[in-house]
């Protein structure tokens, strides 16, 4: 590998991580035992149990996974 | 009629986009001639109000910050893009069919989630102020959410793969061996660089940039959630406008200002790659 190869691949390797670090950060704080993002007060797996432990709360996915499949935005307002 | 014949199986689509682009399009700029009674309905009279008060300086000053956001968000992801796209094409077929695959699949997780990403990161207390600190660099959280910066940061996070991949089309399609001609005559990768590749991938660039500048003019979420509404953007000006100030002629003449800077883009995009026979857009 010659130099500029090696430079081109941290490039590449930094573009990637900061790519994917908010997506990673959000991963992480959905363990995060505190409501807020502002605070980390350690691990918790309260918030994926309350995701599947009631039957409404299925409500919105389901939505939104029939929103993907149909694309149906049709319009929900009145024209004028 | 042989043309009609020849055309005929473009003629669904013309209707979908007639249908759905055209009758929208027409209706804002109707409705940007008309005028609101108290309530905030619309009244058929004729007035050409909305655009006197969009000519308002504090008005003008909004069109002036979305040109620098979605201008300065093109700038920024054509500097950090343009290597990505160009390290890219280089690589073994196997290695660049996954960094493509990387650099598509942010779009398939909700650009609001990884919005709420750049919160956690750059929070008071988030996970960058946390590390700075913890490295004993900074006594002080960094105030870094709520600035014009934070906006642009996250806006070009949203529509960098729009650039990469232009430009990836673009030094792709690259014919090889006028590099080879270049170095043969005896120039050297950086002369190469400038004097070849990059006045060759122009139209690729140009394509990018119209693609991040259009969506970048128009993306309101982002600068709610980081910018905080310290700076007031054209998209969170239309919102507001609509759902708050139920003064739809006004957002309306706001949508039309929006597209004619959209056009301008456009036209330049068009004048700039009009020798090229590939082109992205038009």
């Amino acid at each position: 590998m010659t130099k500029a190869n090696r430079w081109q691949t941290i490039y590449l390797a930094v573009f990637f991580v900061i790519l994917y670090l908010p997506v990673l950060s959000v991963i992480l704080y959905s363990f995060n035992a505190n409501p807020s993002t502002a605070k980390w007060t350690g691990l918790t797996l309260d918030w994926y149990r309350e995701l599947f432990d009631d039957l409404k709360k299925h409500q919105p996915a389901r939505y939104s996974s029939s929103a993907f499949k149909w694309q149906s935005s049709l319009p929900r307002f009145p024209l004028c | 009629m042989k043309a009609l014949r020849q055309n005929a199986l473009a003629i669904p689509i013309l209707i979908w986009f007639g249908l759905l682009v055209g009758i929208p399009l027409v209706y804002v700029v109707v409705v940007s001639f008309l005028s609101r009674d108290d309530l905030g309905n619309i009244v058929w009279q004729f007035t050409l109000d909305n655009y006197r008060r969009i000519l308002d300086p504090v008005y003008l000053r909004v069109f002036v910050n979305s040109f620098m956001l979605a201008f300065l968000t093109g700038l920024v992801t054509l500097l950090i893009g343009y290597p990505v796209a160009y390290i890219t094409s280089k690589l073994d077929p196997k290695r660049r069919s996954l960094a493509i695959g990387l650099i598509i699949l942010p779009f398939w997780i909700s650009s609001l989630l990884r919005t709420y990403g750049w919160v956690i990161l750059l929070g008071n207390w988030g996970i960058i102020n946390n590390v700075l600190m913890a490295l004993g660099l900074v006594d002080q959280p960094l105030q870094m959410m709520y600035r014009f910066g934070t906006t642009l940061v996250g806006t070009a996070y949203m529509l960098i793969p729009f650039m990469i991949i232009a430009v990836y089309n673009s030094v792709d399609k690259l014919d090889k061996s006028l590099l080879e001609a270049s170095y043969d005559l005896g120039a050297s990768k950086r002369q190469t660089f400038l004097r070849v590749v990059l006045p060759l991938t122009i139209p690729g660039i140009a394509g990018g940039f119209t693609l991040v500048f259009m969506p970048a003019l128009g993306l309101y979420f982002i600068s709610d959630l980081l910018g905080g509404g310290q700076t007031v953007f054209l998209g969170n000006l239309i919102h507001t406008l609509v759902n708050r100030g139920r003064n739809r002629p006004l957002a309306a003449a706001f949508s039309v200002g929006m597209i004619v800077m959209v056009i301008l883009v456009v036209s330049i995009y068009s004048r700039l790659t009009k020798n090229q026979k590939e082109g992205l857009l038009l």
